[in-house]
Parts: structure tokens; C-alpha cells; sequence
């Protein structure tokens, strides 16, 4: 797992994880980076993780019910796919600090029908866009920090 | 004979040790050799990312000083363009032209086929621009015309937008998939080009394979020539200007499409009844209704979807379902009720 953290010195600051898990290095890599351009002011700080499989995200120490969380989860992973993950974030956390975006490559009606109605926010189609997934990100996220 | 029974099973076990403890080196080296590009891959990535991202010179400098093999140069480019849609194509072209040009122009010239034709893969993909003088050498316009590797050459120099290219579509007897397929590969500005030259060429195929084009791009500067089209005396003609028709959701003049909806051929009155439903003109119901009794089942099908999509078209599914007298019809119609028809 990578931890990408903007070091703020206020105690009463708020923590906003994007969460990132995708087998591909490359795809991780170039939201990590992307991720951390975002800047929401002083008062959030914005921390990035990422995860290379489901199961090393749900394995690990992840969540804390005082923070927000982005999760952007690949549709298509070895050992547990996305829509597993999904559910078992869906199932096991509650709903109201948790925003969850697919990032998949499987584009059919039926798949995007599927994630949604199992507990995605949004889906979006591999290949991407990144000023596209950040514009997206970002909107979910100032709409879950209101 | 026992002892020659002996030596031969003894021979037989040594060479399977042999294969064996061949077959476990090899698979050690393999793994050994991923394991490096594997590093070198992680290596380089962000360095990749950043010249990608920012523009970053320093990063491309550090990336020739890296010193990576092709292998793994070419796995970062094909993977970025995998996962990325990227508005800064022009840097990966520019780096993939630096790191890669010289081993493609190489291969090119292989006597392996499956080396030229994988490099003809890479070069459209990459849209290696400093290929072009090459594959325009390496065309062929005569009797390999059609060959797998000179189409994918020909693939290629579309890919680069290249304008030669459209005098030896529009001279050459060629297949309208082969044609769609290159037409396809083109950028805005050329397919546009392509519809003007469709206009004044007597050239069938092409002229069908620009309207596939249209079809499946749903280019709105083809809606001219579609409509155009509907009127050639050609059947086939027709039937793909109607298919370009129904992808765009442009408002077409209903006194274009209603000969269609009579039409002694089957496909025209399929794609008429589905453009009628896209678009919502509400004044062929009556001929909607009448074609969901078509002899033919995906006239039927397509003519209950066209109502379904009207105003008021589940009222019409269920006074058809219960009152049309033919058999097929009434199936058809309660089908489309059931799916929910008329809720748009």
C-alpha cells in the first residue's frame, strides 16, 4: 500500500482519503499524482492511497468513522473484483462517509446497472480521461464535505 | 535382454532429467529477466508520468539517460495509451518516435512476418509519424493488394492521416469493410474529406463504406450526403444511408423516410420503422402499426419499439395487442407493452 499525505499543522482539520485500488501500476500512478494536485484549503487535507488488489484494501486498516473517503475502484482485479469490493464496503461500513466511483473497462449497460444499483456513486469507463475522473472526483467530494 | 531393457529405460530417465532440469533453467532465466524489466518498468514509470503530465524536458532527459530496453519502453507506451484517453497524445507520439522509431524501422524489414506485422500494429497505435516514408515504400498496390500485412499497412498510414492513401481506395476494387475499416482510422478533418470525395467518385464500395462510416461515428457533417444518399438508385446504397440516418439523431424531413416504410425490401422498412421511432414522428403511427404485422419478425420487432418510443405509445401496444387481427402482431405488440413501451 502507498500513503501520499499533505502534512497540515491545525488540529481540527478534516481528512479526505482517495482511496485508489487498481492492479495496474500505471493507472495507479497516474491518479495518485493527480489526486494530490487537488486542493480543497486549509481546513482538508487530502491523503491518497493505494491499494494493488481488493483484498489488500480490505485487509487493511483503512477506515476511521471521523474521515471522509473517495474510493475508485478498477471493475476487472485478480483475487476480489471491484463490484466484491464494493459490496463488501457497501455491507460492512456505513453509507454516509464512503463515496465509491467504479473505473472500469467492462462498458456494457448491464455492468453499469449492476454497480449502481449495488451501491456505486458513479462509473466511469476505462480508457480514461484524467481532467474528466478528477472533475468528477472532485465534485463528489465537495458535495460529501458540505 | 535384461540388460538392454536396463540401459534403455536408464537412457529414457536421463534425458527426461535432462529436459527436466532444461526446462526449470529456462523458466529460472524467464523469471529472472521479468523480474528486471519488471524493476525497470517501476523505474521508469514516473518518469514517464511526469514528461506525460507536465511536459516536464527534464523528465524526458532522465528517461534517455535510464537507458531501458525497447521491451520495456514500449510496455509503458502501450499500457498509458491502454488505460489513458489523453489529450496530450503529441508527447507519447514524440517520446515513442525517440525511444522506439528505430527499432520499428528495423523490424519492418524483417524476415519474420510476425516481426513486421507486429511493429505494423505498434506504428498505427503509436502513430509513429517518422514511419511513414517506409510504409509508403512498403505499400503495395498490385496483387498483395489485400493481403493481411498490406492492409495493416494500410491501416497504419491511415492512422497518419495519410492522403495518398484515399487514390488507391478510390482506384482499386476493394472490399466496403476493408474501406470502413480505413476510413475509420482517420481523423475529423479527414473523414470529413472523405465524404466530399464520396460525393463526386462512381466508386460504389466507397461510397457504402463512407456511409458505414457515418453510421458508426454518427458524424453530423455526413447528414447531407445520407440524405442524398437515400435517393441513389443502388438498394444497398440506400440501406446504409438509412443506417447512417437512424445513428444520428438529427430531425430528418419525414418525406425522406415514408417511401421506406413501403419499400419491397425488408431491411429499408426496418431501418425506416427504427428512424421513426428514434426521432418520434408521431404521423407514421398508422404505417408503424401496420408494419408490426410485416411478414418479416425484425420489421415486427422494430416497428413495436417505434411505437413504444411515441406519446401515448403503450396505450397503442395495448389496443394492438388486443384488437389487431393478425396473430404475429398482437404477440408482438403485447411484448412491447410488457417491456414498458410508452414510458419515455
Amino acid at each position: 500500500m502507498n500513503v501520499f499525505t499533505e502534512e497540515r499543522s491545525l488540529a481540527n482539520i478534516q481528512k479526505l482519503h482517495f482511496i485508489i485500488v487498481d492492479d495496474d501500476p500505471l493507472v495507479r500512478a497516474v491518479l495518485e499524482k493527480s489526486f494530490l494536485k487537488i486542493d480543497f484549503g486549509k481546513d482538508i487535507a487530502v491523503i491518497v492511497h493505494s491499494f494493488q488488489d481488493g483484498v489488500e484494501f480490505l485487509e487493511s486498516d483503512w477506515y476511521d468513522p471521523d474521515d471522509k473517503y473517495l474510493l475508485l475502484l478498477d471493475g476487472i482485479m485478480p483475487k476480489m473484483d471491484g463490484i466484491e469490493v464494493l459490496l463488501r464496503v457497501r455491507t460492512d461500513y456505513p453509507d454516509r462517509n464512503i463515496v465509491v466511483s467504479m473505473l472500469s473497462a467492462r462498458s456494457g449497460e448491464g455492468n453499469i446497472i449492476q454497480a449502481l444499483e449495488k451501491g456505486a456513486d458513479d462509473y466511469m469507463l476505462k480508457p480514461f480521461n484524467v481532467p474528466e475522473v478528477m472533475a468528477r472526483m472532485e465534485r463528489m467530494a465537495k458535495r460529501m464535505l458540505l | 535382454m535384461n540388460v538392454i531393457l536396463w540401459y534403455v529405460l536408464w537412457g529414457i530417465a536421463s534425458l527426461q532429467g535432462m529436459a527436466v532440469v532444461y526446462l526449470v533453467t529456462c523458466k529460472i532465466l524467464a523469471n529472472k529477466r521479468a523480474g528486471k524489466g519488471k524493476a525497470k518498468y517501476e523505474e521508469a514509470l514516473p518518469f514517464f508520468l511526469e514528461y506525460f503530465m507536465t511536459g516536464d524536458p527534464s523528465a524526458r532527459l532522465a528517461i534517455k539517460e535510464l537507458r531501458l530496453g525497447h521491451e520495456v519502453s514500449e510496455k509503458i507506451l502501450m499500457d498509458y495509451l491502454k488505460n489513458i484517453r489523453s489529450g496530450d497524445m503529441e508527447r507519447v507520439q514524440e517520446l515513442a518516435a525517440d525511444l522506439l522509431s528505430s527499432k520499428y524501422k528495423k523490424e519492418l524489414d524483417s524476415r519474420k512476418w510476425s516481426g513486421r506485422i507486429n511493429a505494423l500494429y505498434a506504428i498505427e497505435k503509436l502513430k509513429l509519424d517518422s514511419c511513414r516514408g517506409l510504409l509508403l515504400k512498403k505499400l503495395d498496390t498490385g496483387k498483395e493488394l489485400l493481403s493481411e500485412e498490406n492492409i495493416q499497412t494500410m491501416k497504419a498510414l491511415a492512422s497518419l492521416n495519410e492522403q495518398c492513401l484515399f487514390d488507391v481506395m478510390l482506384e482499386n476494387d476493394m472490399p466496403e469493410r476493408v474501406l470502413e475499416e480505413l476510413l475509420m482510422r482517420y481523423d475529423l478533418q479527414h473523414m470529413e474529406e472523405s465524404i466530399r470525395m464520396a460525393e463526386s467518385t462512381d466508386n460504389k464500395t466507397f461510397r457504402r463504406a463512407v456511409l458505414r462510416m457515418i453510421a458508426n461515428k454518427g458524424l453530423h457533417a455526413g447528414f447531407m450526403f445520407a440524405e442524398q444518399q437515400l435517393q441513389s438508385p443502388d438498394s444497398e446504397t440506400r440501406l446504409r444511408a438509412l443506417q447512417a440516418y437512424s445513428s444520428m439523431n438529427y430531425m430528418v424531413d419525414p418525406d425522406k423516410i415514408s417511401p421506406f416504410l413501403t419499400s419491397p425490401v425488408w431491411q429499408e422498412r426496418m431501418y425506416a420503422a427504427r428512424i421513426c421511432g428514434k426521432l418520434k414522428l408521431e404521423r407514421f403511427k398508422p404505417d408503424l402499426s401496420r408494419l408490426i404485422a410485416d411478414r418479416v419478425w425484425w420489421v415486427r420487432y422494430h416497428a413495436g419499439e417505434a411505437i413504444s418510443r411515441l406519446k401515448d405509445g403503450d396505450v397503442v401496444l395495448r389496443y394492438l395487442a388486443e384488437e389487431h387481427e393478425d396473430r404475429f402482431a398482437r404477440d408482438m405488440a403485447r411484448q412491447w407493452a410488457a417491456s414498458g413501451g410508452g414510458i419515455e
